[in-house]
């Protein structure tokens, strides 16, 4: 049977009464799960699993997998409409998504997040289809070497793209670095920094930490503005916060290329959407039209950051059904499911249960354009949200904020965390350290340290390891191009300007 | 004044991250990176990026007010109390007061507003996801 034939027979299982009302109920409920501070898809996941123990395994797994990619059309909400993101991959959604709020047009950012989350949803989804299995044995070139070389990339790049100050961007970058290796340390069971809390022996939430610096944070910065209710949010209908055809123009490209980065990232190991968000806005800062406004509220960073996360979360299952490796922390808990089923995730998963691989990648078809109907929808609910006065507004997201942070670990630790987490980042923000590359070099550290590790692990010590593979080699002199590119265009516009002030003298 | 603080600050961290990460974690452990490594590397980093701002100064961009504290102790009160009145309890109070005084809005309409809010987080998060709020004495 080709391809066509499998994913035919794949939508006569996904079509049926209880599938279909499983793709529905899970896409819901990831939407609600996703725009919940401090519950993200594993904990959405990991809650529903018991539930669908009693299910037949392609019903459940196609409830958890809505559930999962739901998640990510929900997280966007709360980062858009209040900056607290309901997701940790949703942080640089509200990197645009919360000024274009602030400018009055929530219903656009959040059409551009719903429809850029299902196109970036669908590429990866085709990709699955078609190039799943390939891609994951692509995904299995990449060793320790190779992630450490593209998360240091990507280290290098935030510092960089974020904030008026590159070298500001960089400290920001640090310290989120040295924050992450607060906790033990997993290779050699010490504790590090940790100031003799036991509170600290499992490091900093990066929940708690995401809900201090942005939601409480930002409650910090709105004491002071008066100016609220945006007057032309007061009678927003659908029809307004529609796209035009020049701004659908705008985000299809930046959407159909971190789409297929997301896919990409989904199928490395370790990466989750988080990461692949973030690479997809890093992509999208470099080589998009309408970079420079980029931060300040263009659509085509929400547009970056939505597609990049959702082809991430899709693209996270190839790994997981061709070789039995989850590809992000979500898939690893669906990996425990499919085991507790009775299923072996790998390569014979294809062969022996064609109608759960099938069934599940043609749900997610449905499931995506279920999940893009249920956001466009809520629209109209969400943006009356955003006319809430700012008197009524603080304490609701104060409230948002100490819950979510608890919710975290059900330790009160993380709402004090959230707190001094809001405090150090309002001081930072008004000396224009930007926050967001705090929180991504924050998640990506422990991934690059664990990468190193491994790495000399693997070479006994010999740091050679990093200019050996053809890949390791091109990642770092795109590294050591980036570093040095502009010094380079510093020096050739003086160069020039030197030119022209010569030729003017001469003239 | 602000800024050169926040930069000594900042970089105090850098050194103190730098200095433990090499005396208590080792840089360079059996042929592969020690649980210093990392600090090592970066805490210097961040030391030297600090040096600009130390001698510089630097300006804020948002003058810090009374009002901009109001949050953090809101917050800290609510940790307070939540073991006393439980978690919901001090959450609707907290709301009202909130409303009452800053907010300068009616007893009844802060009521409503405070009473509904808490009603909403109690129904999701305590009896649909069962999340274990701190009850208090009155085991709510």
């Amino acid at each position: 049977m080709d391809i066509f034939q499998y994913l035919l027979q794949g939508f006569s299982v996904a079509l049926s009464f209880q599938n279909l009302l499983a793709a529905v109920v899970g896409a819901l409920l990831g939407i609600f799960v996703g725009g919940l501070p401090g519950l993200g898809s594993v904990t959405g996941v990991a809650l529903l699993l018991p539930i669908t123990f009693n299910m037949d395994p392609t019903t459940g797994i196609i409830m958890l997998a809505g559930l999962y990619y739901g998640t990510m059309y929900g997280g966007s909400y709360t980062a858009i409409l209040v900056n607290i993101p309901g997701e940790s991959s949703s942080i640089t959604t509200a990197l645009d998504g919360y000024p274009l709020a602030k400018k009055g047009l929530a219903g656009k950012a959040l059409f551009t997040s719903n429809m850029s989350s299902f196109i970036g949803g669908t590429i990866g989804i085709l990709i699955l289809t078609f190039m799943g299995p390939l891609l994951a044995r692509v995904g299995l070139a990449f060793g320790p070497p190779e992630i450490a070389a593209i998360i240091l990339l990507a280290l290098c790049s935030i510092g960089w793209l974020f904030g008026e100050n590159p070298r500001k961007g960089l400290v920001s970058t640090f310290i989120g670095i040295l924050l992450a290796t607060i906790g033990v340390d997993m290779a050699l069971g010490q504790p590090r920094f940790t100031f003799g809390s036991i509170n600290l022996l499992e490091g900093i939430s990066f929940v708690s930490l995401v809900i201090g610096m942005f939601g409480f944070c930002q409650i910090m910065e709105l004491m002071t503005e008066k100016q609220t209710i945006q007057k032309d949010m007061k009678k927003i209908t659908l029809r307004e916060t529609f796209l035009t055809k020049s701004e659908m123009k705008r985000i299809v490209a930046p959407s159909v290329r971190t789409g297929l980065l997301g896919s990409f990232v989904g199928i490395l190991p370790g990466a989750g959407a988080t990461t692949g968000s973030m690479f997809s806005y890093i992509l999208e800062k470099r080589v998009g039209k309408n970079r420079d406004e980029m931060g300040k509220g263009a659509i085509e960073g929400v547009a970056a950051a939505e597609a990049g996360n959702n082809a991430t979360a899709v693209g996270a299952f190839a790994p997981l059904l061709s070789l039995g490796i989850p590809g992000s922390g979500t898939t690893a808990v669906l990996l425990g499911g499919l085991i507790m089923w009775g299923l072996k995730p790998g390569p014979m998963l294809f062969q022996q249960n064609p109608d759960l691989v099938w069934g599940l990648i043609s749900s997610m078809y449905i499931g995506n354009l279920i999940s893009l109907a249920a956001s466009f929808a809520i629209i109209p609910f969400l943006v009356y949200f955003i006319r809430i006065p700012n008197s009524v507004m603080i304490p609701i997201i104060i409230l948002l904020c100490i819950i979510g942070a608890y919710t975290e670990s059900n330790n009160m630790f993380d709402v004090w965390l959230m707190i001094a987490g809001g405090v150090i980042a309002f001081i930072l923000t008004i000396y224009q350290y930007p926050i967001a590359p705090l929180l991504l070099s924050f998640i990506l550290a422990p991934m690059l340290e664990f990468a190193v590790r491994q790495s000399f692990d693997i070479s006994n010590g010999d740091p050679a390891i990093f200019v050996r593979g053809p890949i390791t080699i091109t990642v770092l002199s795109i590294i050591v191009l980036f570093i040095i590119s502009p010094l380079i265009i510093k020096l050739f516009k003086k160069n020039k300007t030197i030119e022209i002030k010569d030729d003017d003298l001469a003239g | 004044m602000g800024g050169r603080i926040v930069s000594i600050l900042i970089a105090i961290a850098g050194a103190y991250w730098a200095i433990t990460g090499w005396t208590q974690h080792g840089f360079w452990v059996n042929k592969g990176p020690g649980g210093g490594f990392l600090p090592v590397i970066i805490g210097t980093l961040t030391l030297l990026l600090s040096f600009p701002d130390i001698l510089k100064g630097m300006k804020s961009v948002v003058k810090i007010e009374r009002v901009h504290i109001y949050p953090i102790i809101g917050a800290l009160l609510v940790i307070a109390f939540s073991n006393i009145f439980g978690m919901m309890i001090t959450l609707g109070l907290f709301m009202i007061v909130w409303l009452i005084v800053l907010g300068k809005y009616t007893i009844p309409r802060a009521a409503i507003i405070g009473i509904s809010t808490t009603a909403i987080v109690y129904v999701v998060f305590k009896l649909f996801l069962h999340v274990p709020f701190p009850t208090g004495f009155m085991g709510i």
